[in-house]
């Protein structure tokens, strides 16, 4: 549809690019995630963002580094400006991960972003890092996500975590 | 250790029900009696003492050659706590 002066409106539910540069290894995980979960992986990693920026395990994890408040689900975690900024180190080659948000949850990786003290971009980033090398978080991933994958599929994500975390099964 | 803490309050409480006794300064069988108990108990809470303090002497022993022998015990360096602050992606 065209606008008057010939250029495009813009959707009211335009979706925000992200692109986390990470570790060809982290990428190649969340890949490898997306494949065995059969979905895309920007439709995987966006979720792995949004659960984890409002998940308590994650929270929990990453509070350590808040240099400001940040508020979810009624609970308020307690930065410190005091503390250090948090450094990112990527190990070997790194390569870029393309992540779609919708403005609401693009505004909520902003917040957490601020808390952190970071890019949001960066933040994405953290999240996929932090989501996919928490146990618990997974577990709950699992169940709310992955449900009405097949045994087989559900079978092989089991033993890519496991293998992903260094278990032994 | 226990069976020294244990010795030790019934040795008190006998030393405080005889010392009432004996400090009626009578020459009866059991003032004498009482006074050998005394000496007794005595004897036996200074053996008790010294036994609880050559034990606590060994532990501190024990405590700073933890601290000084750095195969026991890694030191913190302040790198390490910097190190917290980071993520590796």
């Amino acid at each position: 549809m065209k606008n008057g002066g010939g250029n495009r409106k813009t959707r009211s539910d335009k979706k925000v690019d992200v692109k986390p540069t990470m570790s060809i290894n982290l990428k190649n995980q969340l890949y490898s995630f997306a494949y065995l979960c059969d979905e895309p992986v920007k439709d995987c990693a966006e979720k792995l963002c949004i659960d984890g920026a409002t998940s308590k395990v994650i929270i929990d994890d990453i509070c350590k580094w808040f240099r400001r408040n940040y508020i979810y689900h009624n609970t308020v975690a307690i930065g410190d400006s005091e503390r250090q900024k948090l450094k990112i180190h990527i190990q070997g080659e790194s390569d870029k991960v393309t992540i779609r948000f919708k403005q609401k949850d693009y505004d909520l990786l902003c917040e957490l972003a601020h808390a952190l003290d970071v890019t949001p971009t960066t933040t994405s980033g953290i999240l996929i890092k932090t989501t996919l090398t928490n146990v618990e978080f997974m577990q709950q991933y699992a169940h709310e996500h992955l449900m009405h994958l097949s045994d087989k599929q559900k079978r092989d994500i089991d033993v890519f975590l496991n293998k992903l975390w260094g278990l032994k099964k | 250790m226990i069976n020294a803490i244990g010795m030790a309050v019934v040795s008190t409480y006998l030393l405080v029900a005889v010392s009432s006794a004996t400090k009626k300064n009578d020459s009866s069988i059991f003032a004498l009696v009482g006074n050998l108990v005394k000496f007794g108990i005595t004897k036996v809470d200074l053996s008790i003492q010294n036994y609880i303090e050559e034990k606590d002497e060994e532990m501190m022993e024990l405590v700073t050659q933890v601290k000084k022998d750095p195969t026991r015990k890694k030191v913190k360096s302040i790198e390490e706590e910097s190190n917290k602050y980071e993520i590796f992606m």
